[in-house]
């Protein structure tokens, strides 16, 4: 084995441990799991309660809904799954073993990504009940991914930026959603026609946006935390 | 082992220390002493290679494997003390024989507490769970940082004991703390960060 596939081999190595660490950690104490549970399920009843059955226009406020909700419970998971490496000073060791800041990075994306899953599925399946909103099309389920490969880029990037300039959280609720925005733009409207028509043509280009958008923040946060951290020194 | 020449540091414009320069050989231990906020920490983490000094070089003999052991024990209290050692050393890609793994488990006096959370332990264990940590990879230089804030008497001198087999196994040992008495007692050399504070 040469001395490059080595270090992809490492690299990959250190990936899924860090990633392992993190859903270990999580899954033993809930704590962030849990709160954006209960967050998300208070939030979908109170709006099955406050939301008049027969409006006009119901799929697409529920579309928005949906997005809006998963949104701010990333914030959560993200800040979540930082502070386990920030709170002891962890994460210094683990630069100081070499870790690649890109790998860093990535692993934690994995992880908010994982996490985000759970709850994108609890998401969906209280919106089926309550709403009774039909999802018609499974290119829904592939919408969903690529929009939570982005939202987990963009919070983990600004999560770490917040969490180690100690900034409060509630900076980061207003830093994520100029950034977010083209993201739920699309996703709104893809989830909007396919809970309504489920012809995949109309959302073509909102697709390929997604899609786009995914691979400049995966790239440019890999970029911008190694900087980060170099310049933190 | 180690040499820095002309160390110099500061934080929003406040210069902390200038001037450091540092020679260690193999199994020499450093002591660094100074009051509180004369830049020990500071300097002890751009040693392991954590900050990057303003002036100054920081030559490291070549392949050498250096551990840090800092303030806070940078363990995940979660996790059992085990968990941390074997993710840790996963991530170093560095780990001991079990033989010694277990001989210094004894000396720490750790083994009956190894699958025990962080979190449940009382400060002293997560120092010597932290010392642990660092020892795993089997480093040539040891950075330690205030290893004996907060550690009784009895702790204290277990671990003075543990640092003087480690320096007699070939380690080299940078250790900091604001007790002169103590890091004396161990040290070769010792550098007063009092002298080079502006």
């Amino acid at each position: 084995m040469n001395s490059y596939s080595e270090s992809n081999t490492r690299d990959i190595k250190t990936l899924f441990s860090l990633f392992k660490k993190d859903l270990k950690l999580e899954f033993r104490s809930l704590s962030t799991i849990l709160i954006t549970i209960v967050f998300t399920a208070l939030i979908v009843v109170l709006f099955n309660i406050a939301f008049p059955f027969g409006v006009a226009q119901k799929n697409e406020i529920i579309s928005i809904i949906i997005w809006v909700v998963f949104l701010f419970s990333s914030l959560i998971v993200s800040s979540g799954m930082i502070e386990l490496d920030t709170k002891d000073n962890s994460l210094e060791l683990i630069l100081m073993y070499g870790i690649k800041s890109e790998i860093y990075f990535l692993s934690k994306v994995l992880s908010v990504f994982t996490i985000l899953s759970i709850v994108q599925l609890t998401i969906f399946s209280l919106f089926y009940v309550l709403f009774q909103l039909s999802f018609q099309n499974p290119v829904i389920i592939f919408v969903a991914i690529l929009t939570n490969i982005g939202i987990s880029s963009i919070t983990v990037i600004l999560g770490i930026l917040s969490v180690r300039n100690n900034l409060n959280q509630n900076i980061l609720s207003i830093l994520v959603i100029p950034f977010t925005l083209p993201y739920l733009l699309g996703a709104v409207e893809v989830t909007n026609q396919l809970t309504e028509s489920g012809n995949i043509n109309y959302i073509l280009n909102s697709l390929y946006a997604i899609v786009a958008f995914d691979l400049i923040f995966l790239i440019s946060g890999a970029l911008l935390i190694g900087v980060y951290f170099k310049l933190e020194k | 082992m180690i040499k820095a020449n002309n160390l110099s540091k500061s934080f929003n414009g406040n210069r902390i220390f200038s001037g450091i320069n540092i020679n260690l050989e193999k199994s020499r231990v450093l002591g660094v002493v100074g009051n509180n906020g004369s830049g020990k920490t500071t300097l002890l983490k751009i040693v392991a290679g954590i900050f990057n000094p303003d002036t100054g070089e920081m030559n490291l003999k070549e392949n050498i494997k250096l551990d840090f052991l800092g303030h806070e024990n940078m363990l995940y209290q979660n996790f059992s003390i085990l968990e941390n050692i074997d993710f840790f050393s996963n991530i170093s890609g560095f780990r001991i024989t079990s033989e010694l793994q277990d001989e210094i488990e004894k000396a720490l006096g750790l083994q009956n507490i190894l699958g025990k959370k962080i979190s449940d332990l009382s400060y002293g264990q997560r120092k010597k769970a932290s010392m642990l940590r660092s020892l795993i990879s089997d480093p040539d230089l040891l950075v330690l940082d205030e290893p004996f804030s907060n550690l009784d008497s009895d702790s204290t001198d277990s671990f003075i004991s543990i640092l003087k087999t480690l320096k007699e196994a070939g380690k080299s040992i940078i250790i900091s703390s604001n007790r002169k008495d103590i890091v004396g007692s161990v040290s070769d050399n010792l550098l007063n960060m009092d002298d080079y504070n502006e």
